[in-house]
C-alpha cells in the first residue's frame, strides 16, 4: 500500500484538482482526495507539489529501431497495403527510449506502425498506405511493458508522406487517387471475406481479419492526415465505411475544424513542435490545439517519438498553453484523452478510483520544461528515481525484464 | 537613446549572479549602462514591470535560409554533394533572405545565427553568422569554415547524398586522410607563397588564402562529429596543423570532456538533448551538457533548424534545468557560452559596451509557458 500525502492532484477527471491524499492498493487508486491513511501505507508526502496521471502519448514509435538512415523496423516497405503486419512483433523492449520514456513520466504508448527514416530528411516520418496493426502498451516500474491491447488499431496514411514513400519504393499507389481506390479495394476484400461461408485461407485471414474488425467496430482505425484536403479524405472514408477512427498529426486541423468537429471525430495533433518541413506541414501552427479545442474537437498530443523524443510531452502540451490552450484541455489532451483514444480510458488517463496507479509528481508546473520529473509511479509501484541513461538502473531493468517469468503472460 | 526600466536583467556578467533589478540605458545599438540608470533627456523609456530581460540567443548551428521552410527538399541549397571536398562554395550564397525561420528565430528571442552548409562533405564551405532583423543583416562573413566527420558518408552504399561520380570517403580513415592532404598542401603552399613572394591567382588563390586562415587560426572550423573516434581523429589533425574548432552536435562528447577543456575546445551541443535514435551515438546522454560544463567545456546549444524548430531554441535550455543543471549555466548555453565560441565577446551578456541585443519575457526566459514580448537587435526593436 502507498499514500502520496500533501499532493496538489491534478486529476483530469470529472473532480478537477484536488488537494489532499492518495492511496494506492494493489496497484490501484484506492482513494483520490481521502483523509484517512491506513498506518501500514508507505508514505510519500508530496509537500503540495503537482502530481499528474501517468502521460500517455497516442501515437509513438517508442522501442522501434529507426535503423540508421534506412532498414528500421517501422515501416515494411516490400507493399503498401500491410494490414496484416504488427508492430508489437517490431517492439524491443531492451531500446533505451522504453526507459527514457518511463522516465519522463510517460507510462502508456499507443504504439504506430509506419515509420522509416529514409532519404535526404530522416527526420520526417515517411510511410506506406496501410502500416498495419497498431499496439497499447503501459510500462512497467521494472522497465518492462505490459500489453494493454494488440492490435489496437489499423495504421493508414494518407497524403504526400505516403506518396513520396511508396515512390520512393516503386510500391503503388503514386496519386491520391490511386490511395484511396486501393483502401476502398481493402474493405471491399473484407467485406467478401467476412460474407463468405467456407473457412477462409488462413493467410488471407490473418490478412484480412483485421479490416473486417475496423468494419465491425471493433477497432479503430488511426488515419495519418496531415493537410485539408487529406484530412476531408479521412472523413470521407470515417463515414463511407462507418469508421470507429482517430485522425494522426492534423496539421492543419484549425483550417478544418468545423468538419473536424462536425464529424465528432477525436485527433491526435502534432507533434506541434516541428518546422515547417516540406509542403505537407507549410501550415504548422502551435494554436493547433487551441483552435481546435475552442471549435469543439477532442485533442489528444503526441510526440511520435522519435520525431520529438517521448518525454517532451508535457512540454509539448505546455507549448499549447502558451498559444492558449486551457490548462484542463492541455492535461487532458496528454493524459485522459489520449487515453480515450488508445481505447484504455476505463484503465488509465485520470486520478480516479479503481484506475491502474499511474501517476507523477512534479517539481513545478507538470507543464514546464524547467520542472523536474520527481517520481514515477506504474501500477502502484515506484520507478526507481534516476535519469534515462543511468547504466546502474537501466541494467537492472534488463535483468528484472529478463527474470520477469510467466506470471503475465502478456508481458513482453 | 532607450532606457528598459524596472527589469529583471539577466545580464550573464561574469564574476557577477549574472542578474540583477535595475535599468539598461541604450545608445548607438550599444548597452551604455546598467543598474540605477537616471533617465537622460529625450530618451525613450520603457518600464518593463519587472520582467525579465535577457540577452539575445545565439544559435551556433542552423540551416536557416539555405533550405526554405514549406518547399519539398528538391528546393535545399544545404548540401553541394557534388564532392566531398568544396572550399570554394559560401553558406552567404544559398541563404534564401525571405524564408520565415528568421521571423520565426525573432519570435524565439534569438537574434544572432551560425548557419552552415551541410554535413554530406568533409569540408562543406563557408559558414556565416547573420542577424534575422534588422538593418545589418550580414553579421561577419566567413564566419567560420564548415567540416564534418559524415556518418552518411561512413555508411558507404547506405549514403542518400552523393549524387556525383567524386568518390566519397566510406571510412573515418579515408576522411580524415582527405583533410590531411589539403591541409599539408596548405601548408607547403603558404610556405611557397613566402619563399617566392608572389601569390597563387585566380578560385584556386581563393581557396589557398582561406586555407592559410584556417592554419593561422584566424578562421575557426566548426566539425560536425559525433563520437570519441571522430574525436581524436580531429585532435591528431589539430596537433599536426594546429587550426581553432568546435564540435557540433557531439553527442558523446562527454566521453573526453578533461581533453576538450584542456585543449580550449567549445561544443555546440544537440539539438536534441536525449536523442539514442540513431545508433551511432548510442552513448548520447541527456546529461552530457551537465558533465561537459562540469569539466570546463564551454557548451553552446543548436537547433540545427529545420531539425529543431529556431523559435523553440530556448526551450533546449530549459529543458537542461529540468535534467538538472542550474539555470543560470542553462542560460550561458545560449548567450556567453556560444559568444565565446563564436569569437563574439560583444555579445552574449547585457554588460556596458555590449551590443544592445536583448528580449523581454513573460515568465522566465527557459519556460515553455513564457512569452517573448520584445526583441532587439543593436537596439532597434524587431519584435
Amino acid at each position: 500500500m502507498l499514500a502520496v500525502t500533501d499532493a496538489v492532484l491534478m486529476t483530469a477527471g470529472p473532480r478537477g484538482t484536488v488537494r489532499g491524499n492518495l492511496l494506492i492498493r494493489d496497484g490501484r487508486i484506492a482513494a483520490v482526495g481521502a483523509g484517512d491513511i491506513p498506518a501500514e501505507a508507505e508514505h510519500i508526502d508530496a509537500r503540495g507539489r503537482a502530481v499528474t496521471p501517468g502521460f500517455v502519448d497516442a501515437h509513438s514509435h517508442v522501442g522501434i529501431s529507426a535503423g540508421l538512415f534506412g532498414g528500421g523496423d517501422g515501416n515494411e516497405d516490400t507493399s503498401a497495403v500491410n494490414p496484416h503486419l504488427r508492430i508489437i512483433d517490431s517492439f524491443d523492449p531492451y531500446d533505451d527510449s522504453v526507459g527514457d520514456a518511463l522516465w519522463g513520466g510517460v507510462t502508456t504508448l499507443g504504439l504506430l506502425p509506419g515509420r522509416a527514416a529514409e532519404g535526404q530528411d530522416p527526420l520526417v516520418e515517411q510511410t506506406g498506405l496501410v502500416a498495419g496493426q497498431g499496439a497499447v502498451l503501459h510500462l512497467q516500474a521494472d522497465g518492462a511493458a505490459r500489453v494493454h491491447k494488440s492490435p489496437s488499431c489499423v495504421k493508414f496514411a494518407l497524403g504526400d508522406h505516403p506518396k513520396h514513400f511508396n515512390k520512393s519504393k516503386k510500391t503503388p499507389p503514386y496519386t491520391r487517387m490511386d490511395m484511396l481506390a486501393k483502401i476502398r479495394q481493402l474493405f471491399a476484400e473484407a467485406r467478401q471475406y467476412m460474407d463468405e461461408e467456407e473457412e477462409p485461407d488462413p493467410g488471407q485471414r490473418l490478412r484480412l481479419e483485421p479490416v473486417a474488425a475496423l468494419l465491425r467496430g471493433e477497432l479503430t482505425a488511426a488515419i495519418h492526415a496531415h493537410r485539408r484536403r487529406d484530412i476531408l479524405a479521412a472523413l470521407s472514408l470515417v463515414e463511407e465505411f462507418s469508421l470507429d477512427a482517430v485522425l494522426h498529426h492534423v496539421t492543419e486541423g484549425h483550417l478544418t475544424c468545423g468538419e473536424l468537429a462536425a464529424a465528432q471525430v477525436p485527433c491526435a495533433v502534432g507533434p506541434i513542435c516541428m518546422t515547417r518541413r516540406g509542403p505537407e506541414l507549410r501550415n504548422i501552427n502551435l494554436a493547433n490545439p487551441a483552435i481546435l479545442e475552442r471549435a469543439g474537437v477532442e485533442v489528444a498530443l503526441i510526440t511520435d517519438h522519435p520525431s520529438v523524443p517521448s518525454n517532451y510531452l508535457p512540454v509539448l502540451a505546455g507549448m499549447a498553453v502558451r498559444e492558449g490552450m486551457s490548462d484542463t484541455a492541455a492535461l487532458a489532451a496528454v493524459t485522459k484523452n489520449a487515453a480515450e483514444m488508445l481505447g484504455a480510458g476505463d484503465e488509465v488517463g485520470t486520478l480516479e478510483e479503481g484506475k491502474r496507479a499511474d501517476l507523477v509528481m512534479h517539481s513545478g508546473d507538470p507543464l514546464d520544461a524547467m520542472s523536474r520529473v520527481e517520481l514515477v509511479v506504474c501500477a502502484g509501484q515506484k520507478v526507481r528515481p534516476g535519469l534515462p541513461g543511468e547504466s546502474p538502473s537501466l541494467h537492472d531493468m534488463s535483468l528484472a525484464r529478463r527474470s520477469k517469468g510467466d506470471d503475465d503472460q502478456c508481458s513482453c | 537613446m532607450l532606457l528598459i526600466r524596472n527589469a529583471r536583467l539577466l545580464t550573464m556578467a561574469p564574476g557577477t549572479s549574472g542578474e540583477m533589478h535595475g535599468d539598461m540605458l541604450v545608445h548607438d545599438g550599444e548597452i551604455s549602462a546598467t543598474g540605477e540608470v537616471r533617465i537622460p533627456s529625450g530618451c525613450e523609456v520603457i518600464d518593463v514591470d519587472g520582467a525579465y530581460v535577457a540577452p539575445g540567443f545565439i544559435d551556433c548551428h542552423c540551416h536557416v535560409g539555405l533550405a526554405r521552410e514549406g518547399e519539398d527538399w528538391e528546393y535545399s541549397d544545404v548540401n553541394e554533394t557534388t564532392s566531398p571536398v568544396t572550399w570554394h562554395v559560401r553558406a552567404i550564397d544559398g541563404v534564401d533572405w525571405d524564408d520565415p525561420g528568421f521571423s520565426d528565430a525573432v519570435r524565439g528571442g534569438v537574434t544572432t545565427l551560425l548557419i552552415h552548409p551541410g554535413s554530406t562533405n568533409v569540408v562543406g564551405g563557408t559558414s556565416v553568422a547573420v542577424k534575422p532583423a534588422g538593418r545589418q543583416r550580414v553579421y561577419r562573413d566567413p564566419a567560420a569554415v564548415k567540416m564534418a566527420w559524415p556518418h552518411a558518408a561512413t555508411v558507404g552504399s547506405h549514403s542518400p547524398f552523393q549524387s556525383s561520380d567524386t568518390p566519397y570517403p566510406t571510412t573515418r580513415m579515408g576522411i580524415t586522410s582527405i583533410l590531411r592532404e589539403v591541409l599539408a598542401g596548405a601548408r607547403a603552399h603558404e610556405r611557397d607563397e613566402l619563399d617566392s613572394g608572389s601569390a597563387t591567382g585566380g578560385a584556386r588563390g581563393e581557396t589557398l588564402r582561406l586555407l592559410v586562415r584556417v592554419l593561422r587560426g584566424e578562421l575557426p572550423v566548426c566539425i560536425h562529429s559525433m563520437t570519441p573516434a571522430d574525436f581524436l581523429a580531429i585532435m591528431r589533425l589539430q596537433d599536426e596543423f594546429g587550426f581553432e574548432l568546435s564540435l557540433h552536435h557531439a553527442h558523446e562528447a562527454h566521453l573526453v570532456a578533461p581533453e576538450l577543456a584542456r585543449r580550449g575546445i567549445g561544443v555546440i551541443y544537440g539539438p536534441s538533448l536525449d536523442d539514442r535514435r540513431i545508433d551511432i551515438w548510442r552513448r548520447s546522454d541527456p546529461r552530457a551538457v551537465i558533465r561537459l560544463l562540469d569539466a570546463k567545456v564551454p557548451v553552446g546549444l543548436q537547433t540545427d533548424h529545420p531539425v529543431w524548430p529556431i523559435r523553440d531554441f530556448r526551450y533546449l535550455g530549459g529543458l537542461m534545468v529540468r535534467y538538472g543543471l542550474d539555470s543560470y549555466r542553462a542560460l550561458r548555453t545560449l548567450t556567453t557560452y556560444p559568444a565565446a565560441i563564436l569569437g563574439a565577446p560583444e555579445l552574449g551578456s547585457l554588460e556596458e559596451g555590449k551590443r544592445a541585443d536583448f528580449s523581454v519575457f513573460s515568465g522566465h526566459p527557459l519556460s515553455n509557458l513564457s512569452r517573448v514580448e520584445r526583441v532587439y537587435i543593436a537596439g532597434e526593436r524587431v519584435l
